[in-house]
């Protein structure tokens, strides 16, 4: 469609090509200007062509309907056009042949003889009448002066009577008229002088005739030398005056012919002038025609090109486009209703622009909510995790997986049920009963057995949501570490009971072993059996005095002072120990010499914690059982560890070795590990129990710089 | 470009709207752009086609007495040309057109003086003869011989021009002279001096003596 124009653009220069004016072209002017209109026609057809060649964006609405209609409207008038002119040039061909028939030109050719043929006869009359008077010697004798005048005129009137001839003049060799006469009225009062063709007839000695046009007629005039016995005397020219009627016959037959053969000769001028008036007014329809299509066209298309560009802006997103010229007619009701269709679009873009600006306030406050929940719940350290309807984990922060040691598979979306197993069934129990309960809360606590033998408590607590109220339905589960508080809440039971013993117990304890010992001395004598006696004040004194030890350690735990730190080599306390048990040949302290680390500590409760270790270590194992006391000190933590090579440490004993009042000793109060893990505590640190047995191992592990906790 | 800015669908001119009206400025140099081209190619052609008739040097004859300058010229064409429509009894007229200019090297000559020359030979079928005309003059002479005629249409000779007052010694000029020939009757209108027929042209560049 595109090369559509072009095409026709090298149609045209082909036929401008093909009627190119040549030098022996009859169409002059006319030829050139149809040339310059039909190069014209190429040019703007070329410029068209390589325009829509070169157009790579949409072309301006209404522009392709436009060509499309004076395409249309011109070929409409063109093809009739070339048609009419093709009939008109075969009809002026046949024309041309009817006219110029060999027939008419025969015909003419033989007119023209006759017409020449009278002239000869005309002129054979004349001169062979001329030729019986060239040796007249009547005649010779006028012209050499040997006749009188009136003889003379006598015989030019009898000769002009005998020949019919008009007019007789007769002049002698100088030229001079010696006589003459005249039919008719005289018309000249002087002879008019010899020309040219008579000087040339009197020199020639020859008779000549020739025609001569008069006012009234053409006249046959004839030139005969009169010559004498040696020469030329004399001239005589007579005149005959031609038929009017046959004179004009032949002078029109004359004309017909130079018309005619005119006419023949402008033959192909004819035809090509024909032809190109034709093509200049096929050409000017044409242009004409094009410019009245093309202002019927642009009147037509200019509200479809506007409306186009309307939509066009609309679809760009501009919506206050309004079409301002409606006709009175279809297009423009179209106009109309578009102007129409704008203005509503353009309210419900902007009604929903305005709710866009709502959602997304909206979605920011939802999104500064979220923001707000997920800190909250990152830096909560309540773990929290929410359950749909479906048993799916759609959230959980950070502390579920800190407090729970979640494995890697509790990730949102993840299937609760099939996740709670293990250590986890009484996380999964506790989501079960939250679910079959008709309650919508349920709070529990309970311990879970982690990984490394450690025991979690925790608080769970747990909500259903309901769909009616918000969006989602599932349940929220709340878990909390409370093994610390339950720790805490436990040694404040102690110390309450310490404090109670102390106050209840302590005071009796002394008037009780006083009394016993003052039995003893003052009424030993008196009794019967005195080893009775003995045994029993013995006992009291012995089990008061236990009494008074175990009141004293419920006592110390009661009112475990604050630590009071300071920097404490590692190896003195070590060096200590070494001094206190030294005694003992299968205990080995080893002390690093070169190591010089200090501790912030309070050296009177760590080395209480080591002597409670020491102890432990020597009463819990025999004379072969070797003890290896040594320290290991790291940038952040000195260590004091304590070895032996004894039995070593049931693994249900060693659950609650830390626990207060639990001992495995005869005389134990259970306090001593329960005050010794009180002291790490307070220090920041822990005391473990690293191996239960081969070697029983146990570490004093204390931050070297670190706040002293609060105590409990 | 702002809103309801586009560039010209027709030439890409940065006009600031549509051109909508026939003859809007766009449309206007576009279409005078191309009338002015169109013309241009058609005027060099016109102007190529029309002097098919070669200036020839040297072809005239410049005669200089001691007040006339004259030239001599012959119209080299076919016989045909005259004969054939004489024979026909159709009129043929030669229109010489003689000019005497002042050569200048940078710039068009200065004309001097022209002179325009018609002669014409009008058939008398019947007599068989010719009717020489100068139409100039308005002298006639009848022949009857048609090389006579010819001779009569294509032959200058000695032909007076220009006095030689007008001239200056050693100054160089150039006489010209173009020859029109008319088949049939010279049509007297003014348009039709305005095609005319060039059938030779000749010059001849000359100074006084």
């Amino acid at each position: 469609m595109r090369l559509v124009p072009l095409l026709m653009a090298s149609l045209l220069l082909t036929a401008t090509v093909m009627l190119w004016p040549s030098s022996d072209d009859g169409g002059g002017l006319l030829a050139w200007v149809n040339v310059g209109l039909m190069l014209l026609m190429t040019l703007l057809l070329v410029q068209y062509g390589v325009r829509l060649l070169r157009e790579t964006d949409e072309p301006a609405p209404g522009s392709r309907l436009r060509a499309k209609l004076v395409i249309a409207l011109v070929t409409m008038l063109l093809v009739p056009a070339m048609v009419i002119q093709m009939a008109a040039s075969q009809m002026v061909d046949k024309g041309m042949d009817v006219w110029f028939d060999v027939r008419v030109d025969t015909l003419l050719d033989r007119a023209l003889n006759l017409a020449q043929g009278f002239y000869e006869r005309v002129e054979k009359d004349m001169k062979r009448d001329l030729l019986d008077y060239i040796s007249d010697a009547a005649l010779l004798a006028a012209v050499t002066g040997n006749m009188d005048y009136r003889t003379s005129s006598a015989y030019l009137t009898e000769m002009s009577k005998a020949e019919g001839w008009n007019k007789v003049e007769l002049f002698d060799v100088n030229e001079r008229q010696v006589g003459g006469i005249q039919a008719g009225e005289l018309s000249a009062l002087q002879a008019s002088p010899l020309n040219n063709t008579a000087r040339l007839a009197m020199r020639l000695g020859r008779v000549v005739t020739e025609l001569v046009m008069h006012k009234n007629g053409e006249v046959a005039v004839g030139y005969a030398p009169l010559v004498g016995p040696v020469s030329v005397l004399g001239l005589l020219r007579v005149e005959v005056q031609l038929p009017a009627g046959v004179i004009q016959n032949a002078r029109s037959v004359e004309a017909d012919y130079r018309n005619y053969r005119q006419l023949e000769r402008n033959r192909q001028t004819i035809r090509s002038t024909f032809t190109h008036v034709m093509l200049f007014v096929t050409l000017i329809v044409v242009l004409l025609a094009g410019v009245v299509a093309l202002l019927f066209a642009r009147r037509l298309t200019a509200p479809v090109g506007e409306l186009a560009e309307a939509l066009h802006r609309v679809t760009e997103g501009d919506l206050d486009v309004e079409i301002a010229h409606s006709p009175r007619d279809e297009l423009g009701s179209l106009g109309r209703s578009f102007n129409t269709m704008a203005n509503r679009l353009k309210q419900n873009v902007e009604a929903i622009e305005q709710a866009q600006l709502d959602l997304t306030s909206a979605l920011d406050s939802s999104r500064q909510r979220q923001y707000v929940l997920e800190s909250l719940l990152a830096n909560l350290h309540s773990g929290v995790v929410l359950i749909d309807s479906e048993h799916r984990v759609r959230l959980l922060n950070q502390a579920v997986r800190d407090i729970l040691q979640l494995p890697a598979e509790w990730i949102p979306s993840a299937d609760f049920t099939q996740l709670s197993v293990g250590n986890m069934h009484d996380i999964g129990d506790f989501y079960d009963e939250l679910r079959h309960q008709e309650e919508d809360y349920l709070q529990r606590e309970f311990d879970i057995a982690l990984s490394e033998g450690k025991t979690l408590h925790v608080l769970a607590r747990g909500a259903r949501l309901s769909a009616s109220g918000t969006a989602f339905s599932g349940y929220l589960l709340v878990i909390d570490d409370i093994s610390e508080l339950a720790e805490a809440q436990k040694n404040k039971a102690w110390a309450e009971v310490a404090r109670r013993l102390a106050h209840e117990i302590k005071n009796p304890l002394t008037p009780i072993k006083l009394s016993a010992e003052r039995l003893q001395r003052r009424f030993r004598k008196q009794v019967d059996n005195e080893q009775v006696f003995d045994v029993c004040t013995k006992a009291i004194i012995d089990q008061t005095e236990r009494l008074q030890r175990l009141v004293s350690d419920f006592s110390t735990l009661a009112r475990m002072p604050q630590p009071k730190l300071r920097e404490v080599p590692v190896n003195s306390l070590l060096s200590d120990m070494h001094e206190l048990f030294h005694g003992y040949r299968r205990i080995s302290v080893e002390i690093d010499e070169n190591e010089h680390a200090h501790c912030n500590c309070d050296p009177d409760q760590v080395r209480q914690v080591l002597i409670n270790l020491m102890d432990n270590a020597v009463s819990a194992t025999d004379e072969a059982c070797a003890i290896r006391l040594y320290a290991v000190v790291s940038d952040v933590f000195a260590e004091w560890h304590v070895e032996d090579d004894g039995d070593g440490i049931d693994a249900e004993n060693a659950v609650k070795l830390f626990e207060a009042y639990y001992s495995t000793k005869s005389d134990g109060s259970g306090l001593g590990l329960s005050i010794a893990k009180r002291i790490a505590e307070d220090h920041g640190g822990d005391l473990k129990l690293l191996s239960l047995s081969g070697p029983t191992h146990f570490c004093l592990k204390l931050p070297r710089q670190v706040e002293v906790k609060e105590a409990t | 470009m702002g809103k309801g800015e586009r560039a010209c669908v027709t030439c890409q001119c940065q006009t600031l709207e549509l051109h909508s009206g026939l003859m809007s400025s766009c449309f206007y140099k576009w279409n005078v752009f191309l009338l002015t081209l169109s013309g241009t190619i058609l005027a060099v052609l016109m102007t190529v086609q029309v002097s098919f008739a070669e200036d020839v040097p040297d072809a005239l004859h410049i005669q200089i007495d001691e007040k006339v300058i004259y030239c001599s010229a012959d119209l080299s064409v076919e016989n045909s040309v005259f004969k054939l429509p004489m024979q026909d009894g159709i009129s043929v007229a030669t229109q010489w057109r003689v000019t005497v200019g002042k050569v200048r090297k940078y710039w068009l000559n200065e004309n001097i003086g022209d002179i325009t020359v018609i002669r014409r030979v009008e058939p008398d079928l019947l007599t068989r003869s010719w009717l020489l005309i100068d139409v100039s003059s308005g002298i006639s002479q009848r022949v009857y011989s048609i090389s006579e005629a010819i001779l009569f249409l294509t032959d200058l000779k000695h032909f007076p021009v220009l006095d030689r007052s007008l001239l200056m010694i050693n100054v160089p000029y150039r006489a010209a002279v173009k020859v029109n020939i008319y088949i049939g009757e010279i049509n007297p209108a003014w348009w039709a001096g305005l095609w005319p027929k060039t059938a030779a042209s000749m010059y001849k560049d000359f100074t006084l003596p």
